[in-house]
Parts: C-alpha cells; sequence; structure tokens
C-alpha cells in the first residue's frame, strides 16, 4: 500500500464530504459510512489493499443521486482505487485509451 | 400478462418472510429500531462479489471494451477514474462475469413503492427473474442481494425499452451481507448490467409486486 498516496486521497474524499454534507443529505450519508474507514486511512492503519466491496456508499451513486456531485464521485473513485491496489494495467489502457481519443 | 406474473410473483415470494440468519419478521423490525442510523447510510453493507484482478482481466479483452465503452458513451466529460471505478462497481456486483447478450425487448427494475428509479442505475432484470426464475432464493431482497434500506413489503417495477437491438451485460447477483453479518442475501438471480442508459427509454411505471 501507498501509505502517502491513500493519505492523499483520503484527505481528499474527506474534504468534499465536509464540504457538501452540511447540505446535501446523501453526502452526508457518504460522510457517515465512510467517516471510519477515512480515519483509518488517514492513520496509516490500513495496510493491505481491501475488498471493492468493503467499502461502503456506491448505491449512493448508482440507486440514489450522487452522480450530481461529478467531484464528490470522482474523489471516491479515487479513494477506492487505492484502497483496492492502487491503479491497475486495466485503468492505465483506460486512461490512455481517453487520452488518445 | 403483466398483471399474471405479478400475481404470480406475489404468491411465490409472500410465502417467506425474511432472509436473514435470524427466525422472525420481529427480529427483522427489531434490527431496523436498533441499527437505523447504519441501515440509512448503508455503511455496513457489503457485496461479496468478484474482485479487481479478475474484473481488470476482463476489461482488457474484447467484451470488457465494449463493457467500458458504453460506460464511456453515456458520460463523455466523465474521468477515467470514474468510469473505471464504475465499471467495477457493476461488475463487482455479480458472482461471475458477464455474458453479453442482444437485447431488443423491455427489461424491468423494482424499487421501494412510491420511490423513482435513478437515472444513472444499471441495475435491471427480466419478468421471468422477478417470478424467481434464479431458484432457491426467498425474497425479492434475498434473490437481488437488496440493502435492507432498499427492501420492502411493496415494490412499484418500472419498464425500460431498448432504442433498438443493444448488447446488455448479464451476471448472477453476488450474495450480500449486512450489520456484520446479521443480515445475508443469497443473491442468484440474474442481473441485466444496463452500462449506458441513453439506449434506453425513460423508465415507465408498470404495476407492483410485492417482497
Amino acid at each position: 500500500m501507498d501509505q502517502q498516496q491513500l493519505r492523499a486521497r483520503a484527505a481528499e474524499l474527506g474534504q468534499l464530504l465536509a464540504r457538501h454534507a452540511p447540505t446535501d443529505t446523501e453526502a452526508a450519508d457518504l460522510r457517515s459510512a465512510l467517516g471510519s474507514l477515512l480515519a483509518q486511512a488517514m492513520a496509516g492503519a490500513v495496510t493491505a489493499p481491501l475488498a471493492w466491496g468493503e467499502i461502503p456508499g456506491a448505491r449512493l451513486f448508482t440507486e440514489g443521486g450522487l452522480r450530481r456531485l461529478p467531484e464528490l464521485e470522482q474523489a471516491y473513485a479515487r479513494f477506492r482505487i487505492e484502497a483496492t491496489g492502487g491503479e491497475s494495467p486495466a485503468l492505465r489502457k483506460l486512461r490512455g485509451d481517453m487520452e488518445s481519443s | 400478462m403483466l398483471k399474471h406474473y405479478l400475481l404470480a410473483a406475489a404468491m411465490l415470494f409472500a410465502a417467506v418472510p425474511c432472509t436473514m440468519p435470524l427466525a422472525s419478521a420481529q427480529d427483522l423490525a427489531a434490527l431496523r429500531s436498533e441499527h437505523a442510523s447504519a441501515i440509512d447510510d448503508l455503511s455496513t453493507f457489503r457485496t461479496n462479489g468478484l474482485q479487481r484482478p479478475a474484473i481488470d482481466g476482463w476489461l482488457e479483452g474484447g467484451e470488457g471494451q465494449q463493457f467500458l465503452a458504453q460506460l464511456r458513451a453515456a458520460d463523455p466529460a466523465a474521468p477515467a477514474e470514474t468510469i473505471y471505478a464504475r465499471a467495477v462497481e457493476q461488475l463487482a456486483s455479480g458472482a461471475a462475469l458477464p455474458t453479453l447478450s442482444s437485447i431488443d425487448a423491455p427489461l424491468l427494475k423494482v424499487v421501494p413503492h412510491g420511490q423513482s428509479v435513478s437515472p444513472y442505475s444499471p441495475y435491471f432484470t427480466t419478468s421471468q427473474q422477478l417470478q424467481g426464475g434464479s431458484g432457491d432464493c426467498g425474497t425479492l431482497a434475498d434473490c437481488f442481494g437488496l440493502p435492507l434500506r432498499s427492501e420492502a413489503p411493496l415494490y412499484d417495477v418500472y419498464q425500460v425499452t431498448p432504442n433498438g437491438t443493444v448488447t446488455v451485460f448479464v451476471s448472477p447477483v453476488a450474495p450480500t451481507e449486512e450489520l456484520g453479518g446479521l443480515v445475508r442475501r443469497k443473491g442468484g438471480a440474474l442481473q441485466y448490467l444496463l452500462p449506458n442508459r441513453k439506449l434506453w427509454s425513460t423508465p415507465v411505471l408498470v404495476g407492483t409486486i410485492t417482497n
């Protein structure tokens, strides 16, 4: 685990949640769901990659309305990717394809 | 025909009250009361589906590239991390990698009565699956691995229709758990993943069904 990267992603997500949670109930739900995990990440206590399904909150984007906040969704994605093992060849390929198209 | 299958499904699902290792609906009500906050914020809901290594390998192949192409077309402004996370999230909700299917018929989705369908939700199914075609799971919540927050005694059934023939991605719903394993769902129903809802009509309410 790249602890520095994970901490940066957790901080980025935490800041966006702090900004949106006071005025958005679903963002508040996401902050509540992730609070413990973000604290662990900031403390360096996540020492092995988590399973994708261990990180709560995704249904708030798919079945709820949190996609209206794309910056928050991107930060959630970045944190989730980092907490589950970091960037993969599949993600690098996707990024390359998107940059070249 | 719709009324027919809804009635049949209602009979099938009404017989089994809940899907967890606890015994009764009273237990479920007590859990809902005791853990209201965790149920509302989904903090303990876990999907025990595919993991990233298996998903990554599939995404790099031809079928995975089709899946990603639909996701990108659905939201051309979304950055790579967002598209990737959406892909993994949808695929990780399955117990196996999806098979591709070309479809020109409507698909269905259930939501708790009175709620609407998210314009972003990729999770749909067929009338056969709603009728219990997946086998031995008990309730809709059990068959489709729903969290307690999305479980209801009555659901509205919405239908979407494809704009022509569309490729969909079909996988069995993975088991889920909640509240540290106090509530477990078997999954097993076939879900039809629609990565690009632009290829489908706006959802239309077509009926109701019990859990």
